[in-house]
């Protein structure tokens, strides 16, 4: 008896589970990434990588989406190596596709030489075929900003066909066999069952990205967010086009780590699990808009999985708005401060004036700061976004501290289950210019990541 | 055997294995345990800056930021990157929803008995309260060095130019209330009430923190979060990274509050019990230190990131590998004494830990596995091609603490790819009071890189630098040797 207490004690902790839950990885990898921003307006280019840091080949879905409302623009399968990158690009482009000739788009290119059948590496536009069930707002340019995904379909094996081998570099740094996966979709084993040659998904994906501004000299780097666990089990391995799997189709289960603990739920709805992952009460960030150094910053703020929420006839919580083909808003409330503790609400107690509640409206928003009474352009200064919020730094007695300081955005107005807030992931970018000793002119941008805090109600 | 023995065998087993998974069911749900636990939101008691550096010409400027409505007051450590020893100290005061902002940019010492050296000034014009902080300008101090590093200072090692990159700690030591608060309050144009109080208070006057620290002092509670940015004038590149957060440091009745200069509370006052989250479980582990419960909630087994020598964009790579803790286990000032999970002692010139890289291109070419040594506390890697030669100070961030990885040493290979950084690769690991193995090592950072893009418009330096903390990956286990004792 005393053996068995023993071994209990050792082994408890270490029984290897089967994970249920999906969870947001602390640690920068997992079966699911998702990238919370790109953009090619105000002519820049956004380059993202995926690497597969297994020994195992895998399958995965790359979806980009757009910023509106989550509607897809583009989706394919790749198949990794073993140790595999995927990289690509987008850029701006002017469409070509038939019912959307001339509107600014977004044009996929890739180097890579993994497999991925039937995408047009060398150059693939954004698809208006989704958007287009939104007849009032069908315009692909709001296919320039959005969000993008990764979900892994599982890891390939040699059981059947030697799709495995098929993806093998081998030395040469080429797969060894892409047509062979080209072929099976097109009539042939995949077709017949796409579960063939595939085993459970293991996770193992990182991801970064950088938003590129060619002629100024400027990028803004960052890491994917990442999810573990996102299957049950089995993943569903789906034709390179299909829109199968996404967000909504993981387990139903969510770990979230709140007040130092993780926390087990069962949610009715997969996307919601993923939510419960993403969920934020506030957001924390820095911003500086000096004009001696024509500093500009904006903060993304993403929400993945809200097209989830607001697509029906009624919203799911914590969402409280539909989709109405243009817009779904969500009211917040924030505080800005300068670096000195004055903030946007020197007058407490007094109720704002009427309308002065701002509100997040799309699926991927940015916020820009301004100086109040400002004029700024129609697009965002460093992001070029027209889905954006203007939050101005008013409000202070000594106009010179409000240049920089940092804001807090609240949504705890809002709430899933007993989670206060949106499920909501993004960061802030920042730029600034001077000229240099040589007298060239130099931009700095660097981008930081939203901090922020999860309160129960 | 006999059959009958292999069937009592066999009952046994599934009889303990029951056992086993029923305790499995009763002990997760006991994991309600205080403890100190990394903040995954970056908002928390404690906060850690990976790396700063005043190389290249490089200012670090660094921001934090008390998102709560209390007054704290707070430590602020900067530690030189060879051996983790304080280089300047000071408290700050912050009000609620206060930012406490500082740039650190090189200098020339004017220390006496470092004259000369290559150092760094510290300056801020923050008016929250700094008591005997020379906002202007502060050098840089040799005087922990000098004093306790007694080993580096026979090996002639304790030039100033070791602090020219390091790391940056935050330490709330506690809730500020009462009379002191009122004093640390910001007026209408932004001017604390009354920092000469908080001077006083420390000194002459009315010292009555010398008397009483705790005076008008509650438990910490939290709400820090903090940046900072390496920002290159010359080079035109901006690159900034989030303070890692720690919650609960402070173990329940835990009280500080030291005076400016002094150098505790350090991160070894971290709460000897510690939550860290692996896969889908909080593994919950006891120490018998700080030093190692600190180390523990670092814990890595693997490092992850890519790097770029495209030589088209001059495109160059810098890894950033920095081992906050690194001084609790390795310089005890006694050659040969280490505690675990690092496995080398402080020999006044380094302490190297041999760890393993290996490295892909893009398309899974890769190396095979090679030792790497880090030596120092901040180590800095950088990727060259496999036939250049290394530098002497790294190209982006201008570090001395510098070891060198190639890129994939094959004829068809890319020149971009990524590398795996085993840290456990010579059995680095620490044991919990729960016979829980660590493996690997107390390791944080990012990946830094750089390009040039030669067809600019005219007058337009163009050049991009990103900032990529490191992917990683925790290997926690049962210790195995003590299933022997179960046969």
């Amino acid at each position: 008896m005393k053996c068995i207490l023993f071994v209990l004690t050792l082994f408890s902790f270490y029984l290897p589970t089967q994970s249920q839950a999906v969870s947001l990885s602390e640690n920068h990898q997992g079966e699911v990434l998702i990238f919370p921003y790109y953009t090619v307006n105000n002519n820049l280019n956004t380059l993202y990588y995926v690497v597969n840091l297994t020994a195992n080949p895998k399958a995965i879905k790359v979806r980009f989406v757009e910023g509106d409302n989550g509607a897809e623009a583009l989706i394919f399968n790749v198949y990794l190596d073993q140790f595999d990158v995927w990289s690509g690009a987008l850029v701006p482009t002017t469409s070509s596709i038939m019912g959307h000739i001339g509107e600014q788009s977004v044009l996929h290119v890739s180097a890579d030489q993994s497999c991925t059948p039937f995408l047009n590496k060398s150059g693939q536009e954004f698809l208006p075929f989704v958007i287009d069930n939104d007849p009032n707002n069908n315009d692909l340019s709001r296919t320039t900003t959005g969000h993008i995904e990764i979900i892994e379909l599982g890891v390939l094996t040699n059981e059947e066909f030697g799709s495995a081998a098929a993806v093998s570099h081998g030395t040469s740094g080429v797969p060894a066999n892409c047509q062979l996966l080209l072929d099976a979709w097109s009539n042939g084993y995949w077709i017949n069952d796409s579960t063939t040659d595939l085993s459970n998904p293991n996770g193992g994906l990182m991801g970064s990205a950088s938003v590129v501004d060619v002629a100024n000299g400027a990028s803004y780097g960052f890491n994917a967010v990442a999810l573990n666990s996102f299957w049950q089990s089995a993943a569903e391995h789906t034709e390179p086009g299909s829109m199968l799997p996404d967000l909504s189709s993981g387990t139903t289960e969510s770990n979230v780590t709140i007040n130092g603990q993780v926390v087990t739920q069962n949610w009715p709805n997969g996307y919601e699990a993923v939510s419960a992952t993403l969920m934020q009460s506030k957001l924390f960030n820095e911003y500086s808009i000096e004009p001696d150094f024509n500093a500009a910053t904006e903060w993304v703020i993403s929400f993945p999985t809200k097209n989830f929420h607001v697509n029906d006839l009624t919203p799911i919580p914590p969402f409280t708005e539909t989709w109405n083909q243009i817009d779904a808003c969500e009211e917040f409330s924030y505080r800005v401060f300068d670096r000195e503790t004055n903030n946007n609400q020197n007058t407490i107690g007094s109720p704002p004036p009427q309308g002065a509640t701002p509100s997040l409206c799309y699926q991927t928003n940015v916020i820009q700061f301004i100086k109040s009474f400002s004029e700024p352009a129609i697009n965002t200064e460093i992001l070029g976004a027209i889905n954006r919020l203007l939050l101005e730094t008013e409000g202070f007695d000594n106009e010179f501290n409000s240049l920089s300081g940092w804001a807090e955005v609240d949504f705890t107005a809002n709430s899933m289950g007993t989670y206060q807030g949106l499920p909501a992931i993004g960061f802030q970018v920042q730029k600034f210019s001077n000229t240099t000793v040589d007298d060239l002119i130099a931009t700095y941008s660097s981008l930081n990541g939203h901090k922020g805090i999860l309160e129960e109600l | 055997m006999t059959k009958t023995d292999k069937t009592t065998e066999q009952n046994k087993k599934i009889l303990s294995l029951k056992m086993i998974w029923l305790a499995v069911i009763l002990i997760l749900g006991l994991n309600n345990i205080q403890a100190a636990s990394v903040d995954t939101k970056g908002v928390g008691e404690v906060l850690l800056f990976p790396y700063y550096t005043v190389n290249n010409d490089i200012n670090t400027s660094y921001a934090l930021v008390n998102t709560s409505n209390q007054a704290k007051s707070i430590k602020v450590r900067f530690l030189e990157g060879d051996n983790n020893i304080e280089v300047l100290v000071f408290n700050v005061y912050l009000s609620p929803f206060d930012v406490w902002v500082g740039t650190l940019s090189p200098t020339i010492s004017t220390i006496a008995g470092h004259i000369g050296e290559p150092s760094v000034l510290h300056s801020t014009d923050d008016n929250s309260c700094a008591p005997y902080l020379n906002k202007a300008a502060q050098e840089f101090l040799p005087f922990a060095i000098d004093n306790q590093d007694l080993l580096s200072v026979s090996q002639g090692n304790n030039s100033m130019e070791r602090s020219t990159e390091g790391h940056i700690e935050v330490i709330e030591m506690g809730v500020v209330v009462g009379d002191s608060a009122d004093a640390i309050s910001h007026d209408a144009n932004g001017i604390p009430n009354n920092c000469s109080q908080l001077e006083d208070a420390w000194g002459s006057g009315k010292p009555y923190w010398s008397i009483d620290p705790m005076q008008d002092l509650e438990p910490a509670s939290g709400g820090l979060m903090g940046s900072a940015t390496l920002l290159n004038i010359n080079q035109g590149t901006a690159v900034s990274y989030d303070a890692l957060a720690i919650d609960d440091f402070w173990a329940t009745d835990a009280e500080t509050h030291t005076e400016p200069g002094t150098l505790v509370p350090n991160l070894a006052q971290i709460d000897t019990e510690t939550n860290v989250i692996f896969g889908d479980q909080t593994i919950n582990s006891s120490w018998l230190s700080g030093h190692e419960s600190i180390s523990a909630l670092l814990m890595q087994k693997s490092l992850f990131n890519q790097y770029d020598l495209f030589s088209f964009i001059n495109a160059s790579t810098e890894w950033v590998v920095s081992f906050p803790t690194k001084i609790f286990h390795t310089n005890n000032q006694i050659i040969g004494t280490f505690i675990p999970p690092f496995s080398s002692s402080w020999n006044g010139l380094e302490a190297c830990e041999t760890v393993s890289t290996t490295v892909w291109d893009n398309s899974q070419l890769s190396n095979a596995p090679a030792p790497l040594d880090l030596c120092q506390a901040v180590n800095v890697i950088e990727f060259k091609n496999p036939s250049e030669p290394a530098n002497t100070t790294s190209a982006i961030l201008g570090s001395t603490n510098l070891v060198t990885s190639n890129s994939v040493n094959l004829n068809q290979a890319g020149q971009s790819g990524w590398m795996k950084l085993d840290l456990s690769a010579n059995n680095q690991r620490m044991v919990d009071d729960n016979a829980f193995t660590y493996n690997g090592l107390p390791a944080m950072g990012f990946m830094v890189n750089r390009y040039t893009n030669a067809g600019a418009p005219v007058g337009v330096l163009a050049q991009y630098s990103g900032l990529y903390m490191h992917t990683t990956q925790k290997s926690i286990q049962p210790d195995i040797i003590f299933k022997s004792t179960f046969e």
